[in-house]
């Protein structure tokens, strides 16, 4: 990660057309309006586009011309760096100029207002990627200081820090290894990894949201619920998505999703199926510009497909089992689903995750199980301790995430549990917390 | 109970519950770096006078044998080598040197083509907490971003910055096992730690190229050495530590360039640079523990030749030195 100071003009550009484009908008009708619309995601999907996808198209390019024997004059790949967050913050403020064109929010007039629902910093790099009807009035406000949302917002930081360093970056160690070099491991390695970047990805995901949450709530501010325990209650892939990075996934069902299965209508399931596949490719791709990301939102595409084309016969078979059964064993098909598109989420290349598939499912034994594969780079008998702390915080993460709420906030009225409960995580934090970890994994994007 | 009272019940009785669990561990940690806690207690704590001080990274550590150059240039010399070190590591050792030794004669530098690859980046930076009374070592760190305050005033946060497999060395040697940095038939003396006896039977090379980058503070961070060493009339003199049939050269990029800057440097400030790549035994694979590190008996082979070297460069009257 570094810090490009030119950089700074590129929110600056973006944060302008979009300003003047709000205004614009408000106050014109018909044509003009809709070209104004049009401007302003001109001007934000191109600054994501050149950042972030320009060299991902030229090397498919250049690949294609390579494959047809054109190889005289390759397109130049650049030498640049994609902006921290600029996934978020162009999404955010697409959403702004979209709702002041649907007439669902006033634009604002204050320059410096709308700057900072660009750029508030707590969500600024990670997101939640924030709507301008939650945001925009909170900045008009007056914030006094509360000693309560205090409390409330260093508790649910303190839960974010926990699931950041003592799980997710510890887990990280055992996946990074693994998945570096895929072809030297067991199968049940390879089993293991996967489950736990399962852990991995939503344990700093959502502690980088608990985080941002939470210190907004210092302020006074409330930010939009990201996860909701997505493992523990999601009983199919559609469910899941309404729990994981639900900021996202409300942003692609209100602004793709949905004008798309509108303009599909007449092709009915079909019409529907085509909506779900287009802004599933675009979320995998707007994850990364890699073919893996890709794949991963089809595969999800394909799960969200099979859960409507099925939802009468699951409704039907629901009913002879019973209810506790049937859902218990749909949480674990869930998880068991989500756990092979993790795999091309995570893996480096397209070749490297149908390896790891074709490893898994073919039980791969040609090498030794190692419980503990950092022997692989320290030669020693290194993090059994490591391992078992991961493998009881996560447990100790669910328990605690299936008897609370998002926000922790029961803990407010039982002061001595949220004591105890504090003082724990907090001395886990201390002791067991790694502090020379990768930074969040979502900042890539 | 008052969210603020609450908020420091939380935090007093946390740190009341880590410092007691944090403290052994990291106590017993600087006695399971049994080598490391010696070399850097002498470097920044004792105040020995040497006459000669050998600084770079494992490459000065594991391949300068300060024994035979004592017997060879007639001085009292130490090995001031860190692993994996940089520029940074090496301006901070010698400053923390200055602070309680006399100055040394004579400094010899020896420059890696990683020498200037990081940015202010100290490698395994906690062993240096137990040492902060030294003030130019807690001013280095604290300038190269470490925060040394917190350690200072917290000293059990430092278990915050060991890593698993340093935790769990702490924990076992707790339970009684009894390891140390030092492997078996090794030994340390003055700094100085030998490789093992092994050598090289293959002699492929990496496959992935590594750019030798020249960051700026580094090149920064050198010329601020030489300027203390100015300051304190310490002789400077740049050697490059021989490698197996150039094959670091080989599989690296940007060497060039580095060689240049070094040997720019040399000429500038007057320094001698005496490059040890192109000698005899370089070619000698039964010398070598890997393409960049001589083992124990190389040490000794090498260790010789440099001092000859020395003697060749240093001035001609050993009172000069001593």
């Amino acid at each position: 990660m570094a810090f490009i100071p030119i950089y700074i003009l590129i929110l600056f550009f973006t944060i302008i057309i979009d300003y003047i484009a709000g205004i614009i908008i408000e106050g014109e009708t018909g044509k003009r309006r809709r070209l104004f619309l049009i401007i302003s995601i001109v001007a934000n999907v191109g600054v994501l586009a050149f950042f972030k996808y320009f060299n991902f198209f030229t090397e498919n390019v250049n690949g294609l011309l390579a494959l047809l024997h054109i190889t005289t004059y390759p397109i130049p790949l650049l030498k640049i760096i994609l902006p921290i967050g600029l996934s978020f913050h162009t999404f955010q403020a697409m959403s702004y100029t979209i709702e002041v064109y649907r007439g669902n929010q006033k634009a604002e007039r204050h320059f410096g207002i709308y700057a900072l629902y660009v750029m508030f910093y707590p969500q600024l790099t990670a997101g939640p990627i924030e709507r301008p009807q939650n945001m925009l009035h909170q900045f008009h406000e007056e914030h006094k200081f509360d000693s309560q949302n205090l409390l409330n917002g260093l508790r649910l930081m303190l839960w974010g820090f926990f699931k950041k360093l003592v799980i997710a970056d510890r887990l990280a160690q055992y996946v990074t290894i693994v998945y570096a070099f895929p072809g030297q491991f067991h199968y049940l390695n390879l089993v293991i990894s996967t489950i736990f970047f399962g852990f991995q990805i939503y344990c700093d995901f959502s502690g980088y949201s608990d985080i941002a949450l939470g210190s907004a709530q210092v302020m006074g501010f409330k930010l939009m619920t990201n996860f909701n325990r997505p493992f523990l209650y999601a009983t199919n892939i559609t469910e899941f998505w309404r729990r994981w990075h639900i900021s996202l996934y409300t942003w692609f069902n209100d602004y793709l999703y949905t004008p798309l299965a509108i303009a599909f209508r007449e092709y009915m399931k079909w019409g529907i199926a085509a909506a779900i596949i287009i802004t599933f490719a675009l979320s995998g791709l707007w994850h990364g510009a890699n073919w893996t990301f890709v794949i991963w939102g089809l595969l999800h595409a394909t799960a969200l497909i099979y859960d409507m084309l099925t939802k009468k016969i699951r409704k039907k078979v629901s009913k002879k089992i019973p209810a506790s059964i049937y859902r218990v064993s749909s949480i674990l098909i869930t998880f068991v689903i989500l756990n092979i598109t993790w795999i091309f989420f995570r893996a480096n290349t397209v070749s490297d995750a149908f390896l790891i598939v074709k490893h898994i499912f073919t039980l791969y034994h040609q090498v030794p199980f190692k419980v503990t594969v950092l022997d692989l780079v320290t030669q020693s008998e290194f993090v059994r301790l490591g391992i078992l702390t991961g493998v009881l915080m996560s447990t100790f993460m669910m328990v605690t995430e299936s008897r609370l709420s998002a926000g922790l906030s029961e803990l407010n009225n039982k002061p001595i549990v949220d004591f105890l409960f504090c003082t724990f995580v907090l001395v886990s934090i201390i002791l067991l917390g790694v502090f020379n970890g990768s930074s969040f994994i979502y900042f890539q994007f | 109970m008052q969210p603020f009272i609450r908020i420091i019940a939380v935090v007093v009785t946390a740190f009341i519950i880590a410092w007691p669990l944090a403290t052994p561990i990291n106590k017993v940690l600087f006695r399971y770096r049994h080598h490391d806690a010696k070399r850097l207690t002498e470097i920044y704590e004792n105040n020995t006078a040497y006459d000669m001080l050998f600084i770079g990274a494992s490459r000065t550590h594991r391949d300068i044998y300060p024994r035979i150059i004592d017997s060879i240039c007639g001085v009292n010399s130490y090995n001031a080598g860190t692993e994996s070190g940089t520029i940074h590591d090496f301006k901070m050792t010698l400053d923390g040197f200055l602070v309680n030794h006399p100055a040394p004669k004579v400094v010899v530098l020896t420059m890696d083509l990683s020498s200037f690859m990081k940015p202010y980046d100290i490698h395994f930076y906690p062993q240096y907490f137990p040492y902060l009374n030294n003030k130019a070592l807690a001013h280095d760190l604290s300038e190269y971003g470490y925060n040394v305050n917190t350690v200072k005033l917290f000293p059990f946060l430092m278990i915050t910055d060991f890593d698993d497999f340093s935790k769990e060395s702490a924990i076992q040697m707790i339970r009684g096992r009894d390891t140390t940095d030092i492997s078996t038939g090794d030994f340390d003396y003055k700094g100085y730690i030998s490789n093992s006896d092994g050598y090289i039977k293959k002699t492929e090379l990496e496959k992935v190229h590594k750019n030798m980058n020249i960051h700026p503070e580094s090149v920064s961070s050198l010329n601020e050495m030489l300027e203390v060493c100015r300051l304190h009339h310490i002789k400077v003199i740049f050697t490059y530590a021989p490698e197996y049939n150039f094959n670091l050269q080989r599989t690296r990029t940007n060497t060039d360039n580095v060689f240049s800057l070094i040997t720019q440097t040399a000429k500038k400030n007057s320094i001698p640079y005496l490059r040890d790549d192109s000698l005899n035994l370089c070619r000698n694979p039964r010398l070598f523990a890997n393409n960049g590190h001589l083992n124990k008996q190389g040490a000794v082979v090498y260790s010789a030749i440099l001092a000859k070297e020395l003697n060749k460069v240093l001035p001609p009257s050993a009172d000069k030195i001593h």
